[in-house]
């Protein structure tokens, strides 16, 4: 089977990633070998590389391949995926130097301790954005652990885990995406306690500090990682099954995605300098 | 019992296991009339994913005031002091409320917008 990869430029397009999913929705399952053309995908961002690593990586847990067709690649595609860490997932040579791009971790079981150093070593190390606070990178490293730990509490995923992101050095930001190919939030939610409610309304469920959980406390993770970023001045997007929810400074909106992404994917941006 | 909490988990304190297995600690020490400290000095990274099993868990079995009484903290700094206040904030909630309450209310939270 081959798909052609639609861009994914969230600054262009914010539906860019339904796109994607659209376009890759006959690829979660399907048992042929699987070949990405990238000939029509003039931008990749963090987001629609997280996606694509995710594919690939629940494809091979089932032994199935998973290709790019690197004739078909953009040149800067191809050099930010080589610099991103992705590109060696799909057979190219990375690049020995990330750039802005804060590079792919996948976390097959949870790795605190490599959670930790990656992100002190990629994302705080300095050089290309301003020093941040002890507080700043403190509550960062503590909402990226709430996430990433929530993977393998709740989603169930058989790629585990995985961090893409980028640095923004001319406006001091930097974005992480964490992906899995889990149940999904949304289903969890569904599934656990509230079926009548949309994707999208079983996602702001969950970021409104409740819990899956039936008898324990718990869901505050995603409401804390909403009050951090709100606070910084950030914004988040939780993608989810057919649901979307996005938090700016602007306020929070709500989308129904046409494909499904079988599992979640949280984005948050933040400012490198405290508000 | 004072327990320095890095010497028996790590400096990575986010696995909902470690959790359970302190809240065991710390519960058998309650149940037979100790009082229990737990430091955190050196703790590096603290979740709620850790602390609700190790600290909420605690109010099913020990009312509100016997846990503020006999269960104090150390070596927490603004930020973690703020997460734990929240975690033991939220498990005081959902042990008080009433069955089934909390979820009415959140189901009707929810459903205030279409998607």
């Amino acid at each position: 089977m081959r798909i052609p990869v639609p861009p994914v430029n969230l600054y262009r397009d914010t539906q860019a990633v339904n796109g994607l999913l659209d376009a890759l929705t006959p690829a979660w399952n399907c048992p042929d070998a699987l070949v990405l053309d990238l000939s029509e995908c003039s931008f990749l961002s963090a987001e629609g590389a997280a996606i694509l690593t995710t594919l690939k990586l629940c494809r091979e847990r089932r032994g199935r391949t998973t290709e790019i067709d690197w004739h078909t690649a953009p040149g800067q595609v191809s050099s930010h995926l080589a610099r991103c860490q992705v590109a060696g997932q799909f057979g190219k040579t990375n690049s020995a130097r990330c750039g802005t791009a804060v590079p792919l971790l996948n976390q097959p079981c949870l790795d605190p301790r490599a959670l930790g150093e990656y992100l002190t070593g990629q994302v705080f190390a300095g050089g290309y954005l301003p020093a941040m606070s002890d507080d700043l990178t403190k509550q960062t490293r503590q909402a990226l652990f709430e996430v990433v730990s929530n993977i393998f509490d709740h989603a169930e995923s058989p790629c585990g885990g995985l961090i893409i992101g980028q640095l923004y050095p001319n406006v001091k930001q930097f974005q992480l995406c964490v992906c899995d190919g889990g149940v999904g939030l949304a289903r969890r939610v569904q599934d656990s306690r509230m079926p009548s409610l949309s994707a999208c309304q079983a996602i702001q469920w969950a970021i409104e500090g409740n819990s899956t959980r039936q008898n324990q406390p718990g869901g505050l993770g995603l409401k804390r990682l909403r009050q951090f970023v709100q606070a910084n001045g950030g914004a988040f997007r939780i993608y989810a099954n057919d649901g979307c929810l996005a938090e700016t400074t602007n306020g929070l909106t709500r989308w129904r995605l046409s494909a499904e992404l079988p599992g979640t994917l949280i984005e948050i941006r933040l400012n490198a300098l405290d508000k | 019992m004072w327990v320095r909490v890095s010497e028996v988990f790590g400096v990575y304190c986010v696995d909902p296991a470690d959790g359970h297995r302190l809240c065991a600690q710390v519960a058998d020490a309650l149940g037979k009339g100790e009082s229990v400290r737990l430091d955190f000095s050196g703790v590096q990274v603290l979740t709620s994913s850790f602390l609700n099993p190790a600290l909420g868990c605690l109010y099913a079995g020990f009312p509100p005031d016997v846990l503020s009484d006999r269960l104090t903290f150390e070596g927490l700094d603004t930020i973690d002091r703020a997460l734990v206040e929240d975690v033991l904030a939220t498990a005081m909630r959902f042990y008080q409320a009433p069955p089934g309450q909390q979820e009415q209310l959140l189901h009707a939270t929810s459903n205030q917008f279409e998607c």
